[in-house]
């Protein structure tokens, strides 16, 4: 592996230079919880680290944001898009994280209609992944397919070697040009990756899991996961590659904005229309909706798997329902 | 902009709208749009006038939840927000030279109305097309101008409506749409079948056209479900892998058929 090998205090010197005028987006603790939040420039890790509680998603779909305002004037209105980026740098993205916002970038920019909103914001964003060297204990990166030290959206890859030292690579245009500005050596770098704590039992191979689940579409262990679903939406927020949305009207007397949110299928209100009518009423359809888009209408509409094994869903769902149990109750075995 | 009753009990309304000449857009019937009232929200309409009449857009609303209730309440000149066209909208090329069986059911016929005003522009280019239409009461049917009048004038054009329940005034048919369409017996022979309408309607529609020896790529139809983004990006409107508002609305029955029946 090809890399420049750097020291930790003069990696984060380079970094700071380089991403001057952006926004630093960096993992930062919270009271028990690591999340993405705006910091002063990049930071060390403490040994300790292994991903946050709440990856970066948000700061490229955020919770809630303004995507026009408008204002009435008579019987008239004026409408005005909303700017809703700032040039930033997201840095200490694990891979899983970056695999999941490769799969957001491919979702937004998909035809006939890309999400410009979303594109503009990714644009004017600087990615700095950072390889696994440890594992948490709910991670399954591997057996979705997602490797602990592979790229994927980032533009820049950083590897911790040994102590203080540090190898880092690029994957774009602006993770070299930042590259090009680092003082140290080309070497070729032995890195060795964590090994995901959990390996997952698979029923079937990745390219057979669509047709596998949709064999079982009426299988009574999605009423077995709806028991124990609170129908909390905690899953879909806190999942990486969870993007679906609601968008509604924040009115001040004549004038306003429409607001994009954070929507979650797991929700009641999630399909159900004005009238009453709901194609998805009850929590046995809403639970199988959300493993079915990610592990078979997702793979159909655009060949990819929408689960990078980054083990939130296992470590905070407060009634365990995820992915893997998912799989364990529609293979047959634990009923 | 006008608003238009279209039943007695003001229920469904036809909203035309006549947008600026930089803002008109092309659209095949069976497409939808979203529509906004700024302050209460935006939802999905199908534009139920034909792409051949392009100065003014008709919209037919029924009055369900917020923003329909908005869009009723809209005084005449005031503004709405229009984006799209959205969805696939029905094949009219595949179409061409072929007879044209419409079958709807209340509300259901405005995305109907667009195909059948399509149809009635370039009549040469069409075979015979029949329209089966009923509502619940004669009050409920919508467009009473063109199923009543204009329609049936149109050469090779033949409308046939059924109410669920007549009153003093009907001396039409009285009974249920599948059960009348399926005396009607029209022959499958060189015909597509489009249908719309509530979704135990279709579901009995779909029967119907079965028993009378339609094949499943002869069937049309053309689906609702919630949809907020119309662009297949916020997650709603999906049945199984397909999106109704980039995939759809229109699908056909063979297509129907290997899709779970989440709609």
């Amino acid at each position: 592996m090809a890399v420049k090998l750097v020291r930790g205090s003069d990696m984060l010197r380079w970094l700071r230079r380089c991403g001057e005028g952006r926004r630093w987006v960096v993992p930062a603790k919270e009271d028990r919880h690591w999340l993405f939040a705006e910091r002063d420039g990049p930071v060390v890790f403490p040994p300790d680290y292994r991903n946050a509680t709440v990856g970066p998603k948000g700061w490229l779909l955020p919770r809630s944001e303004p995507i026009l305002y408008y204002r009435w004037t008579g019987g008239r209105v004026s409408v005005t898009p909303a700017q809703g980026w700032r040039p930033q740098v997201i840095y200490g993205v694990r891979p899983c994280d970056l695999k999941a916002i490769a799969l957001l970038d491919s979702i937004m920019a998909s035809e006939p209609w890309p999400e410009t909103q979303y594109l503009t914001r990714r644009a004017h964003t600087v990615l700095v992944g950072m390889a696994c060297t440890a594992a948490s204990s709910c991670c399954f990166c591997t057996s979705m397919g997602v490797h602990p030290a592979e790229s994927y959206a980032a533009d820049l890859m950083i590897y911790p070697l040994q102590g203080e030292e540090y190898g880092v690579a690029a994957f774009s245009e602006v993770g070299r040009e930042w590259l090009a500005q680092l003082e140290g050596e080309e070497a070729d770098a032995a890195f060795s990756p964590a090994v995901p704590a959990l390996s997952l039992p698979m029923p079937t191979s990745l390219e057979d899991l669509p047709g596998w689940l949709e064999r079982r579409f009426d299988d009574p262990g999605w009423q077995r996961l709806a028991w124990r679903c609170l129908s909390c939406g905690l899953c879909a927020y806190l999942c990486p590659t969870c993007y679906c949305y609601g968008i509604s009207d924040v009115d001040r007397g004549g004038a306003g904005r429409r607001v994009r949110w954070w929507d979650a299928c797991t929700l009641p209100d999630f399909s159900r229309m004005a009238g009453g009518h709901d194609p998805r009423p009850t929590t046995t359809e809403r639970v199988r909706q959300r493993i079915m888009h990610k592990l078979a209408y997702h793979p159909a509409r655009q060949g990819e798997i929408l689960c990078t094994g980054c083990g939130r869903c296992i470590e905070y769902c407060p009634m365990g329902i995820h992915l893997p149990a998912a799989l364990r109750l529609l293979g047959g075995d634990g009923r | 902009m006008e608003v238009r009753p279209e039943t007695a009990s003001g229920d469904i309304k036809t909203l035309r709208v006549r947008l600026p000449e930089e803002d008109r857009f092309s659209f095949r019937p069976g497409q939808c749009a979203m529509l906004s009232v700024f302050g209460v929200g935006e939802c999905m309409i199908s534009i139920s006038s034909p792409p051949t009449r392009p100065e003014e857009l008709e919209f037919s609303v029924k009055r369900v939840g917020r923003v329909t209730a908005a869009l009723h309440e809209l005084e005449p000149g005031e503004c709405i927000g229009i984006r799209g066209p959205y969805g696939n909208g029905f094949p009219v090329e595949e179409l061409r030279g072929k007879g044209l069986l419409v079958v709807a059911g209340g509300i259901g016929l405005a995305p109907l109305r667009s195909l059948v005003n399509y149809v009635v522009d370039r009549r040469e280019e069409y075979g015979p097309m029949r329209i089966v239409y009923g509502a619940r009461t004669p009050q409920d049917l919508c467009f009473k101008e063109e199923i009543f009048r204009s329609w049936p004038g149109v050469p090779q054009v033949e409308v046939h409506l059924t109410v669920d329940q007549g009153d003093e005034e009907w001396t039409g048919p009285v009974g249920l749409v599948p059960s009348f369409l399926e005396e009607l017996a029209p022959s499958p022979e060189g015909v597509v079948a489009l249908t719309c309408g509530p979704p135990i309607m279709i579901k009995f529609v779909l029967e119907a056209l079965q028993n009378l020896g339609f094949d499943d790529h002869q069937v049309l139809t053309t689906l609702e479900l919630k949809m907020q983004c119309g662009i297949g990006k916020c997650g709603r409107c999906n049945i199984g892998s397909r999106y109704v508002c980039v995939d759809g609305p229109v699908f056909s029955l063979k297509e129907l058929r290997q899709m779970p029946a989440e709609y």
